[in-house]
């Protein structure tokens, strides 16, 4: 790369005839205006509205243009054309210079899979003592590569658990890796598994220039995640200080290299017992096109069968050799083509998603120089290799090897099928190859597969019927105006798969129905967001997939996404149809398009909005477009959209996978804030320093205004706190201190604007004494039991307390089970002697479980002690069961009290486990 | 579900001669102490005891072993003829073949003892491992060899901690024979005890080649050498010291026995695992305790000002009162000798009745503070040195990661070595006035000089300690022995209890260990302190 060789073009000339070039592009898009006003400096994205594919397509022209071969960086990195140029006079280079990265085929067929695995941490260590060098992967960086055995992969991972161990990570504490496709990735992954964390694998930044949106997507995911520590490359240290104000439990950015290090000195012995193949293996944060991340919850097993049932789909061979380009981050790049791979010891080639997007043919040649034979990729990449490849850089290119192509991960296309298929046929493409398959994060990844061997089935069924009463109904041959689907198979061994109407009622063959699954992969639900996962998951273990989709000859055919779907004058219509309709007009940017239904306020009907990126900005211009929509629409579906909202380039928000986030811009829309646009990024870094202080002020609140009624609000929490606490420490007797600190604590709650709701089937307390029982499931349960119980109640141990800020201990402290008179040592007497006296005193006591919150109900951890004080005073047990619906609202439920039974009839620990289930019980909305 | 008819340990004590190797440890002498006092009408006890002091077995179970504070009341109750009656005393090695038993000995026992409780067992963490085989796996070979050729059965006495680096929920049903920490699941059949034990003897012979080996002390490189071999053999395999490696192969030795996969003929048996043994409970009385056990130097730390605890929280600390552990083992006895015995008996406290770390450490916190607080004694010259350096035993414990201990460790050193070679400095100027009272500031050096070495010796036992109250988190299941103590009847079970789950740790710990410490264990003990599990 360093030789650079000089373009066979006079530099004068060179930058002249480069903006020519650029120009035309500009005209062919139909800006006509950005073409006009171009200069050296114009700013590809923000003047000139040149995409990241558009870009690839200037790349392509350039390098035909200039017979030289430029760095692809070049493509998503240069911001304006003197750049650009700049990249074209140092780092271009002859054509024929292109060597690409030799791939050495596998001496020997995979060994068996290990069937008898529990965890990845089991499923690593199996091959990397059975055939430690066996390349795992083959990682193509630039035109270079480097070849990861199962024996590196395994010392490289142990350095980095070493390493985080060190760095003080405890068990199920999670650890976001945020890199690009790269050897670290890997070894972070498992390193994490390795030292007992829970893996976060989210995506890196692309571009500097979208540092806003991105810092504050991660946060919230971050936040969720509530991770310890940050793996990422060096230069996102630049913006960690920032990330750790908005991240309370983040204790380091760090990178993979630096904990390898520590992992080396530091020789901390990293085993631990073996993962058990319920516990977490990994969390996945949705790419989520629509609201705030969710984190689906995946554990060992729910990995491992998804895993398996892939490979029997496919019907491993083992011969075979996986290709991927797809995101790790992505739960097809890392579960459906990684870890498959691992699991298999089937060797992969990896390239990095922008290897492949500033060049498809890489994928390609990736796929021909390992033999590759299974590949999955989503449509979209398809659809790209049939458009934009050229044809010199497929000579010699041979894909007959190639027999698992997986289309998946968003809608499969019959057109882009057909269209791939041709052009690659010569190249020993067969459409048998193809696998259109469905699946989800919250399945792990796969759910339904076709047979393989079999050219997609496609379903033609009549538009009309479809879209009035979900019926599909095939079409007859001749019928123009048709809808066609491509099957996507059956359920996974395992799974189970099925549709249900609105009521909930199983729909019959050929009636389009919301798409429930349930089965060994499944996620118990997505991390710390209740509301969230209650939302998708039913009572029986079903999970709504918020997909759509019909039965016919046993197969699976998906049709959308519900909450997409616009209905409009009792019709069904699928925003993707309306988008692709769109698409066709002149002018407008291609996928650049979303369609949503919107609620009229003053008819009440739904109406049909269309928003479509353009650079045209001469009004006449606009107009003809606009037109050339509505007539496109209208003919397609007959029906023409109430609204077409023409914006300027970037201003439609999409997932980190490309995804139109349609709600988003229908809540754009709604608001009228569609045209915003991307600030310059000092303005970012000012207005996120700017959040960054809020959160400092801990305020979630927008204005100064809300600022100030925060600032009082906490002051006088304080206050209140401060005078209840010392009156509950000057009144005589229990009961007074009692009554003051519950004063107390009701006044915080109000204050936090808290609300807690008692679900109980009889009274509690009456007159009676009793030991309450508590799950933990907040810092602050204390506060809440003492607000609702009846007094006097005090608290068992400092456990619980402790663990809340400055405030609560001070008003709660009084609480606590006083030390009682006469015991000298240990001082006051142990916990035992100190609850039987509170109780013998007729106080109640609450005793809160001391496992770290968030373990489940069945597995608190109560001390016997208060337990053997319950019986030896006969005072009945009463479980608590405290759980949060969201932020600020909380339940307690309040269990049948358990009568104590003298010792020696039943084993206290038997007691224990009754209190344990009857609080796990009380989860499931029992009164 | 219960139509057995219960176990009566009484009866069978009464119908069976036993053998016990190992009584004259902490753990034996209980044992020895509980079959005396609770069944008095025993039939008969085969005692092993080595020689040792220049006494001969004999005399050392009447002079040291019987005179033990655990052992003399319940001795002077029953009276020296009585025991003369029901005790015989053999001299025996286990390192040797037949425990060095002669033939003629073998001859008189066989076909009178029906079951051997082997309690022997070198608990040094890191002994050169030539030492530790002696007494772990040559030790268990010859036990096993002489319970063959007696026709009797064996209860062994193993360890909880031969999980080694396999931390997490410990299961009894897990197969003893081919388990090594790093095992990948059952499948994995790389470690073979008998090959395991072959190279490693190899290697011993190779190491002490031309060192004469029988009783004359090695040159210190070769036991260093033999520490060094048995360190790398544990941590290879995930044992994380010498003593639970031999232990582990101890147990397979047993549990192939048990299976007729050594070539003889099987063998009924129990492996016996207790965690970590501690003070007594109730017998012979609540807090004896011998030796510098585990918690000794955890307590005196907490008692002498250690502040900064590099814990994990919320991990329970795996201990058990030796009269529990005794109890249990009479129990498990009673069930070998009618046959209704499991193979693996883990006997430990936290699957019923945790205690945590964190509450320990407060526990352990108040304790030290309520103690300085009514002392107030002591030189005023350490009192203000503890203060400047952070250790003062008043001051409130707080919980912090190895890193920062260490790190807090280090500066501490550092500025208790400034504070030394200014003390030292400002003495030598006095000393040049001439001016009398030179001696006061030589009291402050000398405090300097033992608070750092104090520090030094911390360092070195938490380090001992990290893979206990950091590292690695067990739970050992203990559900057989809850079993077994099912199928007894209900005057053997008040005779012999095992009931952790009533156990109030707080004065456990408050009563039983600190005292218990404090009263019999010797401060001089101090310096070769290790663990004991
Ligand atoms: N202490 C614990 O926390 C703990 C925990 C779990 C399991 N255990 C196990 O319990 C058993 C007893 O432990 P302990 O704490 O009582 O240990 P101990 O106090 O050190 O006693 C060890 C006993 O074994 C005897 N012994 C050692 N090597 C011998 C040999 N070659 N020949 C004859 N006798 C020999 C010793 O005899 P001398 O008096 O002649 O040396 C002593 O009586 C051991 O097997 C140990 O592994 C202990």
């Amino acid at each position: 790369m360093s030789s650079a060789v000089q373009p066979a073009v006079e530099p004068a000339s060179l930058e002249a005839q480069f903006l020519e070039l650029v120009r035309d592009l500009l005209r062919e898009l139909g800006s006509h205006r950005a073409a006009e006003a171009l200069t050296l400096h114009s700013s590809f994205e923000r003047d000139l509205g040149l995409g990241s594919l558009e870009r690839v397509e200037l790349l392509v022209r350039t390098e035909v243009r200039f017979q030289v071969r430029l760095p692809d960086e070049i493509a998503q990195q240069a911001e304006t054309p003197a750049e650009w140029l700049r990249g074209l006079r140092e780092g271009g280079q002859a054509q024929q210079g292109a060597q690409r990265y030799r791939i050495v085929q596998p001496a020997r067929p995979a060994p068996p899979a290990p069937a008898g695995a529990r965890s990845w941490v089991d499923v690593l260590r199996h091959h990397a003592e059975v055939e430690p060098d066996r390349v795992q992967i083959h990682l193509l960086e630039g035109d270079g590569g480097e070849d990861i055995t199962y024996s590196q992969l395994l010392t490289r991972a142990s350095e980095v658990a070493g390493g985080l161990l060190a760095r003080g990570l405890r068990r199920d504490e999670t650890v976001a890796i945020m890199l690009p496709t790269c050897s670290d990735f890997f070894y972070s992954f498992f390193g994490v598994m390795l030292a007992g964390g829970i893996a976060v694998p989210i995506y890196p930044p692309a571009r500097p220039d979208r540092i806003e949106e991105y810092v504050r997507r991660q946060m919230s995911i971050l936040r969720n995640a509530e991770v310890r520590f940050l793996i990422s490359f060096a230069e996102v240290r630049a913006v960690s200080r920032i990330m750790r104000a908005g991240i309370p439990t983040l204790k380091d950015v760090t990178t993979a290299g630096a904990l390898r290090e520590l992992g080396v000195q530091a020789s901390v012995s990293q085993r631990r017992g073996p993962a058990k193949p319920s516990e977490t293996a990994f969390i996945q944060y949705t790419s989520g096109s629509t609201g705030d991340p969710k984190g689906v919850v995946l554990s060992h097993a729910n990995v491992l069968a998804n895993v398996r049932g892939i490979g029997w789909a496919v019907q491993f061979r083992s011969t075979d050799v996986v290709v991927s380009w797809l995101p790790l981050y992505h739960d097809m790049g890392l579960i459906g083509s990684w870890l498959f791979s691992v699991y298999f010891a089937a060797p992969i080639t990896i390239l990095s998603p922008l290897a492949f997007l500033s060049r498809p043919e890489r994928w390609l040649w990736a796929l021909h120089d390992s033999r590759g034979t299974l590949c999955p990729a989503p449509n979209f990449a398809y659809e790209l290799c049939a458009r934009k490849i050229r044809d010199e850089s497929l000579q010699g290119l041979d894909l007959s090897a190639w027999r698992v192509a997986i289309n998946a991960g968003e809608a499969v296309l019959p057109d882009t099928l057909a269209r791939f298929a041709e052009r690659f046929r010569p190249f020993g493409f067969r459409p048998e190859s193809y696998v259109p398959c469905y699946g989800l994060a919250e399945s792990s990844v796969a759910l339904t597969f076709p047979p393989i061997n079999r050219p997609p089935l496609i379903d033609r069924i009549r538009r009309d019927e479809f879209e009035r009463e979900g019926r599909a109904v095939p079409a007859a041959p001749d019928e123009p105006n048709v809808l066609r689907f491509v099957a996507n198979g059956t359920p996974l061994p395992g799974h189970e798969v099925r549709l249900l109407d609105e009521d909930g009622h199983p729909v019959g063959e050929r009636v389009q129905g919301r798409i429930f699954f349930r089965g060994l992969s499944k996620t118990a639900g997505y991390y710390r967001n209740l509301p969230a996962t209650a939302a998708v998951t039913t009572e029986d273990g079903w999970m709504d997939t918020g997909d759509l989709g019909y039965w016919a000859e046993g197969e699976l055919f998906v049709t959308g996404r519900r909450k997409d779907c616009i209905i409009k004058s009792g019709r069904n219509i699928i925003p993707q149809e309306v988008e692709a309709a769109a698409g066709e007009a002149q002018g407008v940017r291609r996928g650049c398009i979303a369609a949503f239904g919107t609620v009229d306020p003053e008819t009440g009907t739904e109406r049909l909005v269309v928003v479509a990126e353009t650079r045209a900005t001469d009004s006449s211009e606009r107009r003809r477009i606009e037109a050339d929509i509505v007539q496109r629409i209208d003919a397609v579906l007959g029906i023409p959209p109430d609204r077409v909202e023409l914006v300027p380039p970037q201003s439609i928000p999409k997932t980190s996978s490309g995804k139109i986030r349609r709600s988003e811009v229908r809540s754009l829309y709604e608001r009228g804030k569609l045209e915003a646009r991307t600030r310059p990024p000092w303005v970012q870094v000012t207005r996120l320093w700017a959040r960054h202080f809020r959160s400092w002020v801990k305020l979630g609140a927008k204005t100064w205004a809300s600022r100030l009624r925060h600032l009082g609000l906490s002051a006088m929490s304080l206050v209140i706190a401060g005078f209840c606490g010392v009156m509950a420490r000057l009144v005589p007797g229990r009961e007074g201190s009692a009554r003051w600190a519950r004063a107390g604590a009701r006044w915080l709650l109000r204050l936090q604007g808290w609300q807690v709701t008692m679900r109980t089937a009889n009274p509690v307390g009456g007159r009676r004494q009793a030991v309450f029982f508590a799950n933990r499931s907040h810092r602050l349960d204390p506060v809440l039991l003492v607000a609702v119980l009846p007094s006097p109640v005090l608290l068992a141990d400092g456990f619980a307390v402790n663990a809340a800020g400055v405030r609560t201990r001070f008003l709660l402290r009084p609480l606590l089970v006083r030390p009682a008179a006469q015991a000298q040592s240990p001082p006051g007497g142990t916990l035992r002697e100190r609850i039987r006296a509170a109780l013998g005193r007729g106080c109640s006591v609450v005793v809160t479980s001391e496992a770290p919150a968030g373990t489940p109900p069945e597995l608190s951890r109560f001390r016997l002690d208060a337990l053997h004080a319950a019986i030896s005073t006969s005072s009945p047990m009463i479980p608590l069961r405290i759980e949060a619906t969201s932020a600020s609202r909380f339940i307690v439920a309040v269990g049948d009290p358990i009568e104590p039974v003298k010792c020696g009839q039943v084993p206290v620990t038997e007691l224990r486990e009754r209190l344990r289930r009857s609080i796990a019980g009380l989860g499931n909305g029992r009164p | 579900m219960n139509q057995l008819p219960l176990i009566s340990a009484s009866e069978s004590f009464r119908r069976h001669e036993i053998l016990l190797t190992g009584g004259s440890g902490f753990l034996g002498k209980v044992i020895l102490g509980l079959l005396l006092d609770r069944f008095p009408d025993f039939r008969h006890l085969h005692f092993f005891e080595r020689p040792a002091r220049g006494m001969s077995a004999e005399e050392r179970f009447y002079r040291e072993t019987l005179a033990s504070p655990a052992l003399s009341a319940i001795v002077e109750r029953l009276g020296q003829d009585r025991l003369r009656d029901k005790v015989t005393v053999w001299s025996a090695d286990l390192a040797h073949a037949n425990c060095g038993v002669d033939p003629n000995g073998v001859e008189k026992l066989a076909g009178r003892v029906s079951l051997i409780i082997n309690c022997a067992g070198k608990v040094d963490f890191f002994p050169p491992v030539d030492e530790s085989f002696r007494s772990n796996v040559d030790g268990v070979e010859n036990v096993l060899g002489l319970a063959r050729s007696l026709g009797a059965r064996l209860l062994h006495v193993s360890t909880c901690y031969v999980r080694g680096e396999a931390d997490g929920l410990a299961e009894e049903t897990e197969p003893v024979l081919g388990f090594y920490p790093h095992r990948h699941g059952p499948e994995d059949h790389s470690f073979r005890y008998r090959d395991e034990i072959a190279y490693c003897r190899e290697r011993i012979r190779h190491i002490t080649s031309g060192h004469g080996s029988n009783g004359t002390t090695l040159p210190s490189d070769v036991s260093q050498r033999l520490v060094a071999l048995g360190r790398q053999r544990a941590r290879h395999w995930g044992w994380v010291n010498t003593y639970t490696y031999a232990k582990s192969l101890g147990e397979q030795i047993v549990a192939a026995a048990g299976a007729g996969q050594d070539g003889g003929p099987a063998l009924e048996y129990a492996i016996v695992r207790p965690a970590i043994v501690e003070s007594a409970l109730r017998f012979p009385f609540p807090g004896w305790i011998e030796g510098g056990r585990t918690a000794a130097p955890l307590v005196l730390m907490a008692l002498g000002g250690l502040k900064d605890w590099p814990v994990q929280r919320d991990m329970p600390l795996e201990v058990v009162p030796v009269d529990l552990v005794a109890a249990a083992i009479l129990v498990v006895a009673a069930l070998l000798l009618e046959g209704r015995h499991q193979p693996v008996y883990q006997l430990a406290t936290a699957d019923v009745n945790p205690l945590e770390m964190e509450h320990l450490i407060h526990l352990l916190d108040r304790e030290a503070r309520r103690r300085t607080r009514a002392r107030r004694n002591g030189h005023l010259s350490r009192a203000l040195l503890e203060r400047l350096a952070g250790t003062h035993p008043g001051a409130r414990a707080r919980f912090v990661s190895p890193a920062q201990a260490r790190a807090k460790r280090r500066r501490l050193q550092q500025r208790l070595g400034r504070i030394e070679s200014l003390l030292a400095k400002a003495r030598r100027a006095w000393e040049r006035t001439g001016l009398p009272g030179g001696q006061g500031l030589g009291a402050w050096s000398a405090a300097a000089r033992a608070l750092s070495l104090q520090a030094q010796f911390r360092e070195q036992t938490l380090d001992t300690y990290l893979p206990f109250i950091l590292y690695h988190r067990y739970i050992f299941e203990s559900e057989n022995i809850r079993s077994a103590y099912a199928s007894m009847t209900e005057a053997d079970r008040r005779r012999l209890p095992w009931d952790p789950e009533s156990i109030d740790w707080d004065s456990y710990w408050i009563h039983n260990q600190i005292e218990g410490i404090e009263r019999w264990i010797q401060p001089a003990a101090v310096k070769d302190w290790t663990f004991k599990i």
